[in-house]
């Protein structure tokens, strides 16, 4: 993939450091909405990026890839950080050479219409839309310390959204995605889930109540999954914390002073974990060369590592973690990749069993969390009434407001159940959507208001 | 390349070809800059019943075949699907067009302005200046082949000072004095004085960025393809009201400084000024000509060949002073920016949306208190039949969370629901 040409941008950059991607994605997408196709498409991309250090940090990207475009990218990245005074730097980090493939194919457009054709028959009678992508990505990443990283890596994604209508209206939506090919579409039982999802909705709104206003409450794989990655997750990424994202994301409640400290319940471990093979937010290399690794963000309450790349651990004087990832055309930032709480050792049943009176929430449609990741709610779509240690009934959208140092204190029993779930994450100017994965297991929160 | 498009039976090709120039800076400094270059080819092809669309990068002859005998192929292998494509080529351009808006040094000089106007208000300062240039090329079956140029900036800063963080923009399709311009509003140096409120309902004092995110949330739900889709909450609701007596709203391609104003929409179709909202009546929702001929009207020149997109949606302004409106309010919060929009069902319309930056209490008319914590749990029609004043003043706001410009005057919202964290 274009080696030749990468080496050649190395050689002419003549700065501190440079770097360069040349990347080629593939994808397909397709859009249903109540049994009509509103959209087949296909598209390719195929560009470079480079980045620089001198002086300060300059980026140029470009669709045009030829050695005439590369010259002038290099030149332009080079002016674009000399108009600068920083102190910027990247990290010492071990040197790479490594070529890696996750496999995975794709059929013909028959077989992906079929699948969601069937689905959307299957769900007929109800308001339905469906959206399907797959795409392939290739990806040749060369630095000036030496190291060289050649990826290539397929995904496949699957969305719907359904409205069901009875006096009320409800709606729930739920994503699929591995990184991987086609084989995983059998693993999501989709139709199963869609199945469920009319059924409770039907349900929801003939038989949901209201929910006490305080008790116990207990939150599903779907919605924990989602607390770790954005209330832990986020604010323990390094440029946030820096400041770096202070005008989009946000800061962070979390200082790096804070390492080390309580933070905490004892049985709550977080871990952000690239290397799961086909989880949605996998990968071997991150995309400044840095091999992979599993970061432990609280290990039984205490905070344990932050997320870096190579720009904010040279700020700090450390090696980066291998937390850099771009998306196509984009620069590299800290991201996560597959965060998830560690599982503990109760089931759902021993949950359940010593609540007298609370809910059990099992997914959500709306959600949100103030830029410092202190203030956040998760209003309840599919959750049910506990009742002296049993499940009696639906909720009807029982809501919770509560901030991430009361989640993490009064958490006290944590599910052996782990389950992983497709995102994009959102971050960056101009935005970078990138595949992670948010793991979840049961978590038992005592004495919580209830809205 | 058009004659290799000649056995379908309908097409669009869009050709765009931008430059992009981004200065990005935090913790007071310049961090990095950057530079974009695009070109791509996006075609719409239509035959027998049915539509396929593909993209190429830095498009070729050779790269335009391939595509096509794809589409061919996959084609005999799709259902049929609507596709329709309106006439209508009187084109207006009375827009801005600022050939310099890439230049390196006034980027700098700007991006250097803001800062130093911002560190006047606080001790820290972040954000971007962006500036774009774009050629932008549509062909079509009806015979059009049209072609225009686009340039457009905005500055987006936010400030910290006292453990407090206020945001503004500036954005415009010209690089002149943006970072010079960038505004601050007086209340901001006020109190210092902390109150944590309960919850309940209360009238809010929305500043243009506050509103702009509502309101651009509105313009998305305006989509035909939003409401057919399931995403909206104007299903049904076309001569109904759907916002108070004083809300007119409208979209506009042709706006003069609107920095995403267009000749023509991606159909070709010239873009125009549509009235969404009337007095507070819904009159259209945004359509291209695919979902006009299912809606029965005619398109407003806002393809998206799939989805209409909304352009510039403008909120008109009432009578009123920011002094005079904050002097009406007795007990009321003033909300200078919300993040996080997120709903619990869009077809309802119950959402909930995050106070970021600074808020404040309002109390027998004067700014009390900084208030901390809240969130605007609420309903949007609700939100809208409750704006009881808007303000003559008016800014454009588009930002990381304000993906569509919109021009915002300060709006008064009556009873709006706001919960806060536990405490």
């Amino acid at each position: 993939m274009d080696e030749d040409l990468a080496e050649y941008a190395l050689n002419i950059s003549k700065t501190k450091y440079a770097e360069i991607r040349i990347e080629k994605i593939k994808s397909n997408g397709i859009i249903f909405v109540n049994g009509e196709a509103k959209e087949i498409e296909f598209n390719e991309e195929y560009g470079f990026s480079v980045r620089v250090i001198d002086g300060g940090m300059g980026f140029y990207f470009s669709n045009i890839v030829n050695k005439k475009e590369i010259e002038k990218g290099i030149e332009k990245a080079v002016k674009m950080a000399r108009l600068q005074k920083s102190n910027i730097g990247m990290s010492e980090e071990k040197i790479n050479e490594a070529r890696y493939e996750i496999k995975g194919n794709f059929p013909e457009i028959e077989e992906k219409l079929n699948f969601i054709k069937n689905l959307d028959e299957f769900s007929k009678n109800i308001h339905r839309s469906f959206y399907y992508k797959d795409k392939i990505s290739e990806k040749l990443y060369m630095n000036t310390d030496g190291s060289k990283i050649y990826s290539k890596m397929p995904h496949i994604y699957t969305y719907y959204m359904i409205t069901v209508s009875n006096g009320k209206l409800e709606q729930m939506h739920r994503e699929f995605g591995n990184t991987g090919g086609w084989k995983f579409v059998n693993e999501w039982k989709v139709e199963e889930k869609l199945q469920h999802d009319i059924n409770f909705l039907h349900d929801l709104i003939d038989k949901g109540k209201k929910a006490p206003k305080k008790g116990d409450v207990i939150l599903a794989p779907y919605i924990t999954g989602l607390i770790a990655h954005e209330s832990c997750g986020h604010p323990f990424e390094a440029d946030r914390i820096l400041g770096r994202e202070f005008a989009q994301a946000g800061k962070s409640y979390a200082k790096f002073e804070m390492f080390g400290e309580k933070f905490a319940n004892e049985c709550i471990s977080i871990v952000d974990n690239p290397s799961l093979p086909n989880k949605y937010g996998f990968y071997e290399y991150d995309d400044e060369g840095v091999k992979a690794r599993k970061r432990f963000l609280i290990k039984n309450g205490v905070i344990n590592e932050f997320l870096h790349n190579r720009e904010t651990a040279f700020e700090m004087g450390i090696e980066s973690n291998s937390s850099a990832r771009a998306v196509y055309g984009r620069e590299p930032i800290v991201r996560m990749a597959n965060t998830y709480f560690m599982p503990g050792d109760y089931s759902s049943e021993e949950l359940i069993e010593d609540i007298k009176e609370g809910v059990y929430i099992a997914t959500f449609m709306e959600w949100n969390i103030d830029d410092m990741r202190m203030n956040q709610k998760y209003v309840g779509e599919e959750a049910y009434l506990i009742k002296n240690g049993e499940i009696k009934g639906i909720a009807y959208h029982p809501s919770i407001e509560i901030s991430t140092y009361d989640f993490y204190r009064k958490v006290d029993g944590v599910g052996k159940n782990l389950e992983f779930y497709p995102a994009t994450c959102g971050k960056g100017e101009p935005m970078q959507g990138i595949e992670v994965s948010t793991g979840g297991v049961d978590l038992r929160l005592r004495d919580v208001v209830i809205k | 390349m058009i004659d290799l498009l000649k056995n379908f039976d309908k097409f669009v090709v869009i050709e765009r070809e931008t430059k992009t120039k981004q200065l990005r800076f935090y913790n007071s400094k310049i961090g990095i800059i950057k530079e974009w270059k695009n070109k791509k080819m996006e075609l719409f092809l239509y035959k027998k019943g049915k539509l396929i669309s593909f993209s190429v990068e830095n498009p070729d002859r050779n790269k335009v075949k391939k595509g096509i005998e794809r589409a061919e192929k996959i084609m005999g292998h799709i259902p049929p699907m609507s596709f329709e494509l309106g006439e209508r080529r009187k084109y207006i351009n009375n827009k801005y067009f600022d050939k310099n808006i890439l230049n390196d040094e006034s980027l700098l000089k700007e991006a250097e302005k803001a800062i130093e106007k911002s560190l006047e208000y606080g001790e820290e300062s972040a954000g971007v200046l962006y500036s774009t240039k774009e050629n932008l090329k549509i062909e079509n079956s009806n015979g059009v082949c049209c072609e225009d140029m686009n340039s457009m900036a905005y500055l987006s800063i936010r400030t910290l000072f006292k453990n407090q963080s206020f945001h503004s923009v500036n954005c415009s399709r010209r690089l002149d004095n943006i970072g010079k311009k960038i505004f601050f509003d007086e209340f901001l140096k006020t109190p210092e004085k902390k109150k944590f409120i309960k919850e309940g309902r209360y009238d809010v004092l929305f500043t243009p960025m506050a509103f702009a995110n509502l309101i651009s949330y509105f313009a998305n739900f305006s989509s035909a393809f939003a409401v057919d889709s399931g995403y909206s909450f104007l299903e049904n609701k076309i001569g109904t009201k759907v916002a108070s007596e004083c809300m007119t709203i409208y979209d506009s391609g042709i706006e003069k400084d609107g920095i995403f104003s267009r000749k023509f929409d991606d159909e070709g179709i010239s873009t125009q000024k549509t009235t969404i909202v009337e007095n507070g009546e819904l009159k259209t929702y945004l359509h291209n000509s695919t979902t006009a001929l299912k809606h029965d009207c005619e398109t407003t020149g806002n393809a998206g060949i799939i989805s209409p997109v909304p352009w510039n949606t403008v909120v008109d302004g009432g009578d009123y002073k920011i002094n005079e409106m904050i002097e009406d309010l007795s007990n009321a919060l003033l909300i200078t920016n919300v993040w996080y929009t997120r709903f619990h069902n869009y077809r309802t319309g119950d959402f909930s949306t995050v106070a970021r930056d600074i808020a404040f209490h309002i109390k027998n008319g004067e700014i009390s208190e900084i208030v901390k914590g809240i969130r605007i749990s609420d309903n949007m029609e609700r939100i809208l039949k409750n704006v009881t004043f808007l303000s003559k003043e008016k800014r454009q706001i588009y930002w990381w969370e304000v993906e569509n410009p919109v021009f915002a005057p300060y709006a008064v919202v009556r009873n709006v629901s706001i919960t806060t964290t536990n405490r």
